[in-house]
Order: C-alpha cells, then structure tokens, then sequence
C-alpha cells in the first residue's frame, strides 16, 4: 500500500516522523537517590556512578543543580571509552524539614543527545516538632501562659523533658499530656514584662537517638 | 432524554456533597486565598511590609531588597531571631527567592506560617528576578 502512495504524502508522513534522539553513550549506574536526615545534620552526599559504553571520549560540559542547596561535583571532565567516573551530589541539610526534590542536569558533548537528569529526594525528619516556635504577647495582652507543644516521633521515646529561657523575665514549665509522647511547654511573662524576649531552650532526652535540642521566641510587646 | 440528563445531574449533586463536605471540614483543606503578591502590591504596603530574603546567604550578600532580612533554611535556627525582633501583628511578611522557577520562598513562607504562626506571610510573584525588573522600569 505504501508503494502506491504519491511522493508527496510519503515526504509529509517522513516529515511527521518523531525525531529520533542519539544514543548516550554515558551509561548511568542509577538516576535517582534517596537522602535521609535529621534537621542540623552535617551535608550529605551520594554518588551517581556512570560509565563511557560508546568508542569515543565523552566529555561532561556542565552540571546545573535546580537548587541553591545542593551542589555536583566530578573528579575531571573527559572520560574515555570503557572509564568509569560519577557525579557526587552533595546536600546542605542545614535547618531543612520536610521532602524535598532537586535535580542536577549533566550536559555532555554528544551530538544529538539529551542532558540527563538525576534525581535527589532528601527526606528530613525531626525527631521530635515543636510547634509554635514563636510565642507573642501584644502590648496590653493578658500575660497569662502560652503553649508550645513538642511532638515526639514514632519510634522515638521522650524520658526527660527541660526548658529553660535565658529571660528571669520569662517562666516556663514542662507539662506532660502523653507521657514519653507529648509534652506542653507553658510560657508565661512577668506581669511586668514588657518590650522583651527571650529564647527557650529545650532539651528533649529522646530513646533511642538520644539528647536533642530544641530552640523556641519569646516577644513580649 | 430527560431521564438521562436528570440522573446524570442527580449523580453530579450526591458525587459534590462528600466533596463540599470534606472542603469545609478538612483539617488541612487549602487556602481560598492567594498567598502571592506582585512586586506592586508588595511596594505599596510601604512600611508595613516586612521582606524576607529567602535565597543563599551569598546571594544576598551581593544584593537584595532594601531593608530586607536574610531568612534560608541553610541556617534558620540563626536567621529566624532578627526577623521576630522587627515583626509585630501589624507588619505584612513578603518572601522572595531568585525567580519564578525556585520554590524556596514558599518553603520559607509555609515555615514562618506554620511554625512560628506568623500572618499574614506572601511570596513575592517573580522574585527577586521580578523586583530588579520593576525597579529597571521605574528609572
């Protein structure tokens, strides 16, 4: 049937053909990485390992990472036929919390062939929340106390609870609502406090990961 | 005919209940409310407008926003302080990041709201990439 088809349609229907992309010659030991962590842990990396399959040197132009907060780094550029070499992608934790999803983009010299993207999914959990972190009186306001409750996670025990603010201005106190699970740190001001703050300390002995701290505001208007 | 259509409406209705129900009762239903702002909207709060850098610290080092706090979550148990002490009920908290395309602004925002219970807090629509844009066709 196609033989009978005019030139015509048969230059149209080439043209409507999906391009074709070039075959990588980067073989990618995997493209995408989990990352698992705690709020303030130090940086993270992993390694993206990959391998020259084709017969010609491949050299990696540029890595572009989607996010200020993750940076790619390679031992050297050119890589031969048969070398090994890999990304290392490597994660500022910092404060973060929550998942997170970030990508590097390596870009080769090969003709024809798409950039490749690796995946990074950091996924950082606290061991205990505390919520609100930030507790304010307004100017006339009651001062009578304000909650902050601290969370533990699963898997995790609370056996000792403190808090400490470094105001005298400023009291608190540790009230138990599930033990081992659920703590409410009542904050309350002088009655005479006014246009001051304070940071509350808390310090959370945590089974099995152990001591952690914690840091919650005071504003007194 | 008719049938049909009344049938077909009668399923639509008793398909919406469940999910009206579950928009006004959900305990983390979305806001109806934008949290975005445009640069011109941000600038004619004046005063009350509290900018919060949410992009790297290097970054803002080089420039940002006239009166604007560094606040990332590279070091936010550090940054966070200088931002309470200059924030009051009254103030409006605008973040922004480079541009359209990064997400750390609303990381940002969805912290300070969620966590440090403040509002009302709006990401600035096109970042910085859109303030230095605005200020480009003011002169």
């Amino acid at each position: 049937m196609c033989q009978h088809a005019p030139m015509w349609f048969r230059c149209v229907a080439l043209l409507l053909l999906p391009p074709v992309p070039a075959f990588a010659d980067l073989a990618w030991q995997r493209t995408s990485a989990f990352i698992y962590a705690e709020p303030g842990d130090p940086s993270q990396s992993v390694q993206f390992p990959f391998k020259n399959t084709g017969n010609h040197p491949v050299t990696i132009k540029s890595l572009k990472s989607s996010c200020g907060c993750t940076a790619a780094g390679l031992e050297k550029k050119t890589y031969q036929p048969g070398e090994r070499g890999e990304v290392t992608a490597r994660f500022v934790v910092g404060d973060r919390k929550g998942t997170y999803l970030t990508s590097i983009t390596v870009t080769t010299d090969e003709a024809g062939v798409q950039p490749v993207v690796l995946q990074l999914q950091p996924v950082i959990l606290p061991l205990a929340d505390l919520k609100p972190t930030f507790v304010f009186w307004r100017a006339g306001e009651s001062h009578a106390a304000k909650r902050i409750t601290l969370e533990v996670a699963d898997g995790q025990k609370a056996t000792e609870i403190n808090a400490v603010a470094d105001n005298p201005a400023v009291k608190t106190r540790v009230v138990p609502l599930m033990a081992g699970r659920e703590y409410a740190i009542e904050v309350t001001p002088d009655p005479s406090a006014q246009n001051t703050k304070a940071t509350v300390q808390i310090t959370a002995n945590l089974t099995p990961a152990g001591s952690r701290q914690y840091k919650a505001y005071v504003k007194v208007k | 005919m008719k049938g049909w259509l009344k049938q077909a409406a009668l399923l639509m209705v008793l398909a919406m209940l469940p999910a009206l129900l579950g928009a006004w009762l959900h305990p983390r239903r979305p806001s109806w409310q934008s949290d975005e702002i445009t640069v011109t909207g941000a600038q004619a709060l004046g005063a009350k407008a509290i900018w919060v850098d949410a992009r790297p610290s290097a970054e803002f080092e080089k420039a940002h926003v006239p009166g604007a706090i560094s606040l990332n979550e590279d070091a936010w148990s550090e940054l966070l302080p200088p931002l309470l002490d200059v924030w009051s009920p009254e103030k409006t908290v605008v973040v922004y990041c480079s541009s359209l395309s990064c997400h750390t602004s609303r990381e940002v925002a969805n912290r300070l709201k969620d966590e440090a219970g403040l509002s009302p807090v709006f990401v600035l629509q096109g970042g910085w990439e859109a303030w230095k844009q605005v200020q480009k066709g003011d002169k």
